[in-house]
């Protein structure tokens, strides 16, 4: 058992460092081992996220154009020294789902972005998780996505009613598998939303997508009544119109509020321990128990026990999962699986590798006038792939994990979900084009720069392999695993050593073969 | 499709019977060619309209009190019991008023004509809380109220029951993902796009080294599937199922092209993503039938169409659902036609089904 002043070895630090990010360098290996767990911690959880927002060149909505706000994203994401940041905003692109396939609006996924990284690990002054989820309801991307901007006092639409409580706060049951609402707190949630619109122009100073309320279209019905049969509230429930004092725009704020004070079966924040169990899950490993997540919540106060006035903060509690044992259980054994966008992006930035990118010329109506311009589209592939296939954005989308396409509002389904044998194929595809991404400079796979080539021994070398790609623990010595890459290097016995890294065609069909069956092995799915 | 319900209840208790096999036995070929047998050499495949099918617009009542109720629930995308007489089926047996299909399932017509067709209506169940996830999930679990626990799905229960394991392809799905009813982590199943795209992947500089990447790659996840932990076992079968499939299923597709060419032609002319999955599953079938290779020996299928959340775009006559219908029925249509020109309609049963969780209106 430890806590937040536990030491660091190697192979912890190298486990905490491969699930808060994508890229082990040797310089934040030597900068985490031997350093406490809390020290670690807060430094990775310091500071606010950046404003980078994804490049919208136009805003018409066109296959080649939504490859191109996917690969401006993916790019940020290999070249960023914000590793931390860029797999929460992942982790709450997956929560707050919403599919460019749906909004087709490539300015309005790229603000929501920016707000997403803006919030992703807290540490927005005056702000917190309940005041993110209160720009969540005004978001335009969320708003078409969900049918805000359809709701309106004589045709309500539940939608967003729905999932905000299904999905990003509640839940639709408890811990304990009680019920977390009703559709009678659905219909007077959707009645609060009714009229909320986004502007689509920029004039009368506005910006394009900033919400606004159309008073003609709000139901402004009071009361407003929620929870009244669950939620800790008694039989009176909740006034989402607090008594008729606060109508109108402040309604949705107050839904907020509202959530934010549900308690569960047991007497605790419903939403605590959602968006704990949660976090929990993405960073650490599935199924926390209980006692492991209302741990948590108590030494972060993220449900504000301890202090009302610091709840809903997300560093403290980002902290405390990233100290407790239970994110340092996997470390001999990870089990949690990559995702397709972390398998990709690691990859890269652990071989070193830019992408390449091919110009294509795409029919697009860039002045919205009826009329098509030719206009030169880049499309980002790993070296040499482009004629295998149609690039990294079609490689993502094939393993299950395109950037801005969620298959639905649930977000993507995790874990063993993600390597079924269709994706794992793909996954294999994605190795062998490494594999071959042959020839000079960044863009290239270089090998030999990655080990040291005066290693002759087979196991020495199939070693070195494993710990450039930082799964070293999980090939041991006498490993059935680790004997499998040796015999392919010395093609069973054949091939006696020395093995001698200086010769090209060795190098070239051999060591490359190494790395491709690394990243192809069960062991490198995991983290 | 003439598998009657009780039919295959009775089909499915017999195959639980295998449930007493060990992993090892139920390996062996020739007990997997027995398990066909008990199996009466049948093929499931299931046919997913995603995102929430409007009941009432598929099965339409036209007479009595139901048509009355229809009208007020679906005023603004009633279709005229004009339109419907040309696609009238039997009569609702509760009430005894007429119903029709939607006149776009016309590929359904025909064959519900030919008596190939059975409806279940109204399917549902207990205290739904209108989540779209949560019907999916009671469809796909087949645990309404949740006495059995866990997420492995109905069709993945009835595969571990039935003795597949870990080295056995029992079923394909022709998605990038795996259908939520056919998870489990005891055996195979495949998910593919195509047969075609189904190849493993080696570098093709130095085809010299291919045996040496396949022997290490089958020892790698040989060993995770040893592994006592559930997941890298996962991976590991799933890996080396993979592997298997590579080599085994892309060599089926010419000797169908080969054989069947009208056939293929006439999935080809539906120009649809569901002809061309079903004609994925009628090559698969065509080579089980056959016997042409010992690893290909897969009995249940699943493909989704989706786009069904069409709320209140949904159209009548014609619009986004007629649209999807139409692609449905008639690639059904042209499958069922292939699989009777070979002569084992009678050994298939295709399922249509759709989640709807929310309000009638």
């Amino acid at each position: 058992m430890g806590d937040e002043n536990t030491l660091l070895d190697e192979a912890e630090a190298r486990h905490l460092l491969r699930r808060v990010g994508f890229e082990i360098s040797t310089r934040d290996l030597h900068r985490y081992t031997g350093k406490s767990r809390g020290y670690a911690a807060d430094a990775l959880t310091r500071g606010k996220g950046t404003t980078f927002k994804p490049k919208v060149r136009y805003n018409v909505y066109q296959a080649d154009l939504r490859r191109e706000v996917h690969d401006s994203w993916l790019n940020y994401m290999l070249k960023t020294g914000k590793q931390f940041q860029e797999k929460m905003v992942l982790f709450w692109h997956d929560h707050f789902a919403c599919s460019v396939i749906d909004v087709k609006d490539f300015t309005l996924m790229a603000n929501q972005n920016k707000l997403l990284r803006r919030h992703c690990k807290g540490n927005v002054k005056n702000e917190s998780f309940k005041t993110f989820v209160k720009s969540i309801n005004r978001d335009a991307a969320m708003m078409d996505f969900l049918d805000t901007n359809k709701n309106t006092k004589t045709k309500p639409n539940e939608n967003y009613g729905r999932e905000l409580q299904e999905l990003f706060t509640l839940g639709v049951y408890d811990i304990n598998g009680v019920a977390n609402y009703t559709q009678a707190d659905i219909v007077q949630i959707a009645k609060a939303f009714s009229g909320w619109r986004f502007y689509k122009d920029t004039s009368a100073g506005h910006k394009y997508g900033d919400a606004y309320l159309d008073t003609t279209k709000h139901d402004n019905t009071t009361p407003k009544p929620v929870f009244t049969t669950v939620g800790g509230f008694g039989a009176a429930g909740r006034d989402i119109t607090l008594g008729g004092t606060s109508i109108g725009a402040a309604e949705i704020d107050n839904v907020i509020d509202i959530l934010f004070d549900h308690t569960d079966s047991d007497g605790q924040g419903t939403v605590a321990r959602y968006i704990t169990g949660k976090l929990i899950s993405y960073l650490a490993n599935a199924n926390p128990t209980k006692a492991t997540i209302d741990a948590i919540i108590a030494r972060s106060n993220f449900d504000g026990s301890t202090d009302p006035l610091t709840a809903w903060q997300l560093a403290p509690l980002l902290r405390e999962i990233l100290v407790d044992d239970f994110f340092y259980a996997a470390v001999a054994q990870p089990h949690s699986v990559k995702w397709p966008v972390h398998y990709v992006v690691s990859t890269l930035r652990q071989l070193n590798m830019n992408l390449d990118y091919t110009n294509f010329t795409a029919s697009v109506d860039i002045n919205n006038d009826g009329i098509n311009e030719t206009i030169s589209v880049k499309r980002y592939h790993v070296l040499n792939a482009i004629s295998t296939t149609v690039g990294i954005q079609q490689q993502l989308t094939d393993m299950g994990q395109a950037l801005f396409e969620p298959p639905t509002v649930f977000g993507w389904d995790w874990e063993t979900a993600w390597t079924n044998s269709g994706t794992l194929l793909e996954r294999n595809d994605f190795a062998v084009i490494i594999a071959q991404a042959r020839g000079v400079g960044s863009k290239a796979f270089r090998p030999e720069r990655l080990i040291n080539r005066a290693l002759t021994d087979p196991g020495d070398i199939v070693d070195a392999v494993t710990a450039a790609l930082h799964v070293q623990d999980q090939f041991p010595n006498g490993s059935a695993s680790r004997q499998a890459l040796i015999d392919y290097l010395t093609e069973a016995g054949s091939i006696a050593p020395p093995i001698n890294l200086n010769d090209p065609t060795t190098v070239d069909k051999k060591l490359r073969g190494l790395f491709c069956l690394v990243l192809e092995s069960p062991a490198y799915q995991l983290q | 499709m003439s598998l009657s319900r009780r039919q295959f209840l009775k089909r499915t208790s017999l195959l639980t019977a295998g449930s007493f096999l060990s992993p090892a036995l139920a390996r062996n070929p020739f007990l997997r060619r027995a398990m066909a047998d008990a199996l009466g050499g049948k093929y499931l495949i299931i046919l997913n309209a995603d995102g929430g099918n409007d009941g009432l617009n598929t099965v339409i009542p036209t007479s009595g009190s139901l048509r009355a109720t229809y009208q007020a629930v679906r005023n603004t995308l009633e279709i005229p019991t004009t339109s419907l007489a040309a696609s009238s089926i039997s009569n609702d047996p509760g009430t005894g008023n007429a119903l029709a299909l939607h006149p776009a399932l016309d590929g359904f017509k025909s064959l519900y004509d030919l008596g190939r067709v059975a409806v279940f209506q109204g399917c549902g169940y207990p205290n739904p809380n209108l989540s779209h996830d949560e019907a999916r999930k009671k469809w796909a679990i087949g645990d309404p109220t949740n006495t059995l626990g866990g997420n492995a799905g109905w069709v993945g229960r009835f595969l571990v029951n039935a003795g597949y394991g870990a080295a056995d392809i029992s079923s394909v799905n022709l998605r990038t993902s795996i259908a939520r009813e056919f998870s489990q982590s005891t055996t195979n199943v495949i998910a593919m796009s195509s047969l075609a795209s189904f190849d493993f992947p080696y570098d093709s500089a130095y085809s010299s080294d291919d045996s040496y990447k396949r022997a290490a790659y089958a020892a790698l996840h040989e060993d995770a599937s040893l592994s006592a932990e559930a997941t890298r076992q996962f991976i590991g079968n799933a890996g080396t199922a993979t592997l298997t499939a590579s080599e085994h299923y892309p060599p089926i597709e010419p000797i169908y092209l080969a054989d069947r060419p009208t056939w293929n032609n006439g999935y080809e002319s539906l120009n649809s993503a569901t002809a061309d999955n079903l004609r994925e599953i009628a090559k698969i079938i065509y080579a089980v039938e056959n016997g042409f290779d010992t690893n290909v020996c897969a009995r249940f299928f699943q493909l989704t169409k989706g786009g069904f959340d069409t709320h209140s775009n949904q159209g009548a006559e014609t619009g986004r659902q007629a649209n999807l219908f139409k692609e449905i029925s008639r690639a059904v249509e042209q499958f069922y036609a292939d699989v009777e020109n070979m002569g084992i309609a009678n050994k298939v049963l295709v399922v249509w089904w759709s989640e709807f969780g929310r309000r009638v209106n």
